[in-house]
């Protein structure tokens, strides 16, 4: 298992949707994929729903793409969050940081 | 002992099942050195061994064991890295060591207490290892509490781990503050930051927590593999100081851990922000946020900051980091990947499986159902005259062969394992002794069954000693008639025509006839005029309470003479002989069967009833001679051969006396032809147990279960034979006087 | 889905208890008795989350089996515990250069594993 990452560009918004483990070993790839694309487009959407684990190394780079698309007026959202995605931001108290509206299903914790 | 749950004590009975197989191999290798000198290898080997045990006894609580290992791994590992010598005194003492960690294990399995011969032992030995690493200090094995002195040794003394001591003016809740900054490395290291997060969590609460990402560089420029991330947590817990700074024991040396108690003394805490790379008031502001600080406490840090120090420049993190940043070492590959496919092909045939021993005899005893139904199944197929049938009957029963051939091999054990308590053995009797004698051993790859094995270890010790005793001359007197002052004991094994041979021999002074001859008939058991050959002098020291020895040493002739030896020995359907040459030595060779369960028999027809004879005792089938010689005789190429009428010793009435045939049986040296009503060829014959109705029946060894269902006896052919001789040799005795 | 750990030991007793600690906590447990049983367990193995090895094994020992092991590129960041003992120093150094950051040290109750493990991942 790894990270796949599929892109998809609708009306004018890139919707990047990740899938398997957003961890140390899919960082490399994934900071150099999400450079080009906030270079590139205005709006970002990044899905998360098949997300099985995050770590540090997953999240370090989510903060990193966030901050660089702030710096680029880069719209850069985070939707779809999956139970593992919600934990680990709830972890690091940064949901807020990222200020995604994340939706609340039964198996996710408060 | 202890109160397991099934899992542990099954884990345990591994533990004992392991730990005897490394003392095994202890043993063998410091016999080896001290044979041949010592190895690396085998000093690598035993320090493992003990090693092992050690770590495998922590896990059970076993501190008697650990404790003592714990010695001998320092005086082990002191060897291991030439401070100390693997002197001749080292080694007994190592093998004394490991005979006292092999008693302990025993008592634990036997529930045995630990009496005041093994705690004098035990006393003796520690301080015997004691002496042996010289007066040092040693270190006792570290504990959860020496370990965490240790931590704070290095705490003070380098570390970036810097721990401020709270004073006590310090709040009294359990709550604490902890300040993180993860190496650059981190996840290089396999560590991931949000697991010691969530580890928290299960010994205590975050009530605050901040990431700071202060250092993470911007998307372009940053390395997506190092770790930017820090974190400042107000935690509540139960747990004591150390314990929560053992969290991060993994970490502590690439990354910064700062822990103090929350709302302790405003000073440490501007300590602390001093120290850290963020700008303080953003800090300071963080602090508060994790409820570690409250704004009041902080405004009164920074003032006092101001007032006292104004050369408050930090290191920045990235400095400190760099600094440490680890060096990945190069792998040498290439040359190695040679050697590692050899090593792969070893491992793959080092994968055992641990085998219940009562599991594999109940299937070892299915099997042989089997091949008893295979036999009958080919039996009515045969009958049916329908070749499809016959032909997938033989089919069945040719697999079933190769099922029972597969399960008696699993039962099999290499004669070394047999043969491997034997060096210890010998060097220890030879000392006691005061003889020089070295033993070898022939024959690795012979494989017997280990129930076998397990009965014939007694009897084979005892040879050994025995040819060790009385065998061996003293040097001088070996030396006056030309032969080196070391003597030898040898051990061979091998097959020998579908059984196996075991042979115990000495460069000794070899039987001595004469003296045989004379204490038998002091005791009884032959008279003056009586003739006997070289082997039937020899078999006499079998015979019960016959013991040549001089004098009754502590070795052997203590009672338990040969006669047990050759007892057990036939238990196992073996037979023992003796060969002997004055001046040279001795051999005693023992003749066992492969396995104890399966034999092929040989079907015989006594009358109406079917009877087994051991295939392994059969030579050859003829004919009943119509022309009678002697009585009681028949002629085989020239020779006489004695006639045994199996109808007669078992009362048989035969009605059909007109084809009857002689089977040729051989036991030991002796050969007989027995008469019998009929021969119904070979058969596969799973041994059963007798019923109480045939033990007293003598003649039968035991019985199986032919393929309709009859039970067949089995002839027990070295007593028939012995019997046959015996009552001849009584009627010969009574023709003549 | 449960974590996966691979144990290496030449000690059957203590990888069953150490398998009985890591399984009661819900991680999966992996055995190996060696480095190259190691190696084989891990080609054998879907995903391995973490790994405890011993230094001393015979066949191939700790340290030259986390070297290789951290060759491979798919479990370069996995976490390794390594069991050494306190008389082992210089194993422990030799340890950590090859990559294993974590360790344990010989003699350890189960409870102590359970917790080194539990720092690294969660099951």
């Amino acid at each position: 298992m790894s990270l796949d990452i599929q892109q998809e560009v609708c009306a004018g918004r890139l919707q990047m949707r990740l899938a398997g483990e957003l961890d140390i070993y899919a960082a490399a790839a994934l900071r150099e994929c999400l450079h080009q694309v906030v270079a590139q487009h205005h709006e970002i959407e990044i899905l998360l729903a098949d997300v099985s684990e995050v770590d540090g190394a997953g999240l370090q780079i989510l903060v990193a793409a966030k901050n660089e698309a702030l710096r680029q007026g880069t719209r850069l959202s985070l939707s779809d969050h999956s139970v593992a995605v919600v934990n680990a931001l709830q972890l690091c108290r940064l949901d807020r940081f990222f200020g995604d509206p994340i939706v609340l299903t039964k198996e996710m914790p408060e | 002992m202890m109160d397991l749950d099934p899992q542990m004590a099954a884990a345990l009975q591994t533990f004992f099942e392991e730990s005897r197989d490394l003392l095994q191999e202890m043993e063998s290798a410091l016999l080896f050195m001290e044979d041949q000198g010592a190895d690396l290898e085998r000093i690598n080997a035993v320090f493992r061994a003990a090693h092992t045990i050690k770590g495998s006894a922590g896990l059970f609580g076993l501190e008697e064991v650990v404790r003592f290992t714990h010695r001998l791994e320092n005086l082990l590992d002191q060897i291991r890295s030439g401070t100390k010598m693997l002197t001749p005194a080292n080694i007994t003492l190592l093998l004394s060591c490991g005979d006292h960690i092999g008693d302990y294990l025993d008592r634990l399995v036997s529930a045995a207490p630990l009496d005041q011969h093994f705690l004098s032992e035990d006393l003796r030995l520690l301080a015997e290892l004691q002496a042996a690493l010289g007066a040092r200090e040693q270190k006792l094995p570290i504990s959860k509490e020496n370990n965490l002195q240790l931590y704070e040794h290095t705490e003070a003394s380098s570390s970036s781990v810097t721990e401020i001591p709270a004073d006590e003016k310090v709040s009294t809740s359990a709550n604490w503050h902890i300040s993180l900054r993860f190496g650059i490395d981190t996840f290089r290291d396999g560590m991931d930051p949000l697991s010691f997060l969530r580890y928290l969590q299960q010994i205590g609460d975050i009530t605050g927590l901040v990431t700071l990402t202060d250092a993470l560089p911007a998307l372009p420029q940053m390395d997506a593999e190092s770790c930017y991330l820090g974190f400042e947590i107000g935690f509540s817990s139960v747990a004591d100081k150390a314990t929560i700074l053992d969290v991060f024991d993994f970490v502590k040396e690439s990354s910064v851990v700062h822990l103090l108690p929350a709302h302790s003394q405003i000073g440490a805490y501007l300590k602390m922000i001093q120290q850290l790379p963020e700008a303080d008031q953003h800090l300071g502001e963080i602090l508060v946020a994790v409820g570690s600080l409250t704004s009041e406490e902080l405004q009164r840090a920074l003032a006092l900051q101001e007032n006292t120090d104004q050369t408050g420049q930090h290191q920045p993190l990235g400095e400190i980091l760099v600094d440490q940043k680890m060096v990945q070492e190069p792998v040498v590959q290439g040359a190695l990947e040679k050697q590692q496919q050899q090593r792969e092909s070893q491992s793959a045939e080092r994968q055992l499986l641990r085998v219940r021993a009562s599991d594999l005899d109940y299937l070892v005893d299915l099997v042989g159902e089997l091949v008893i139904a295979s036999a009958a199944n080919r039996l009515f197929a045969g009958q049916d005259a329908l070749e499809a049938r016959l032909e997938s009957a033989t089919q069945v029963a040719r697999l079933v062969e190769e099922i029972r051939d597969g399960a008696l091999r699993l039962r099999m054990i290499d004669v070394s394992e047999l043969f491997q308590r034997f060096p210890r053995v010998v060097r220890d009797t030879a000392r006691t002794l005061g003889k020089d004698i070295r033993l070898e051993m022939h024959g690795e790859g012979t494989e017997l069954d280990k129930s076998m094995a397990e009965k014939i270890t007694d009897p084979l010790m005892h040879l050994v000693r025995n040819a060790m005793d009385h065998g061996i001359e003293p040097a001088e007197q070996r030396l006056q008639v030309g032969k080196p002052a070391q003597g030898c004991i040898a051990l061979h094994a091998r097959h020998d025509s579908g059984g196996i041979v075991i042979e115990v021999s000495d460069d000794g002074a070899g039987l001595n006839r004469e003296k045989i001859q004379r204490k038998a008939l002091e005791k009884g058991l032959i008279t003056a005029d009586q003739v006997l050959s070289d082997q039937e002098i020899y078999a006499l020291i079998f015979a019960p309470g016959f013991s040549t020895a001089d004098k009754i040493s502590d070795i052997s002739g203590r009672g338990v003479g040969m006669d047990v030896v050759r007892q057990n020995i036939e238990s196992v359907r073996g037979r023992i002989e003796i060969h002997s040459v004055s001046g040279r030595g001795s051999i005693m060779r023992i003749h066992l069967p492969l396995t104890l369960s399966i034999i092929d028999g040989f079907l015989v027809r006594l009358a109406q009833d079917t009877y087994v004879i051991p295939s392994e005792s059969v030579e050859e089938c003829l004919e009943y001679p119509k022309v009678q010689g002697t009585v009681g005789y028949m002629e085989l190429r020239d020779q006489p051969l004695p006639l045994l009428d199996l109808n007669a010793v078992f009362n048989k009435r035969a009605t059909d006396e007109s084809r009857r045939n002689v089977v040729v049986v051989r036991h030991g040296l002796e050969r007989i032809g027995m008469v019998v009503s009929g021969i119904l060829g070979s058969q596969q014959t799973v041994i059963k147990p007798l019923g109480k109705l045939f033990e007293q029946v003598p003649g039968i060894a035991s019985a199986t279960i032919l393929g309709n269902g009859d039970v067949a006896p089995i002839l027990d052919i070295p007593t028939l034979i012995q019997r046959h001789y015996a009552i001849s040799a009584k009627s010969a005795h009574s023709f003549i006087h | 889905m449960a974590k996966t750990v691979l144990v290496v030991d030449d000690s059957a007793s203590l990888r069953q208890v150490v398998g009985i600690a890591l399984k009661g906590a819900g991680y999966n447990v992996i055995e190996a008795c060696d480095g190259v049983d190691g190696l084989a367990k891990l080609a054998a193995t879907d995903k391995v989350h973490l790994i405890i090895s011993d230094v001393n094994m015979p066949n191939m020992d700790g340290i030259q089996f986390v070297k290789t092991l951290k060759q491979k590129p798919e479990y370069k960041f996995t976490p390794v515990i390594m069991l050494t003992t306190e008389a082992e120093e210089e194993k422990k150094r030799e340890g950590q250069a090859a990559g294993a950051k974590a360790w344990v040290i010989k003699p350890f109750q189960p409870q102590q594993m359970l917790a080194a493990v539990s720092k690294l991942i969660l099951p």
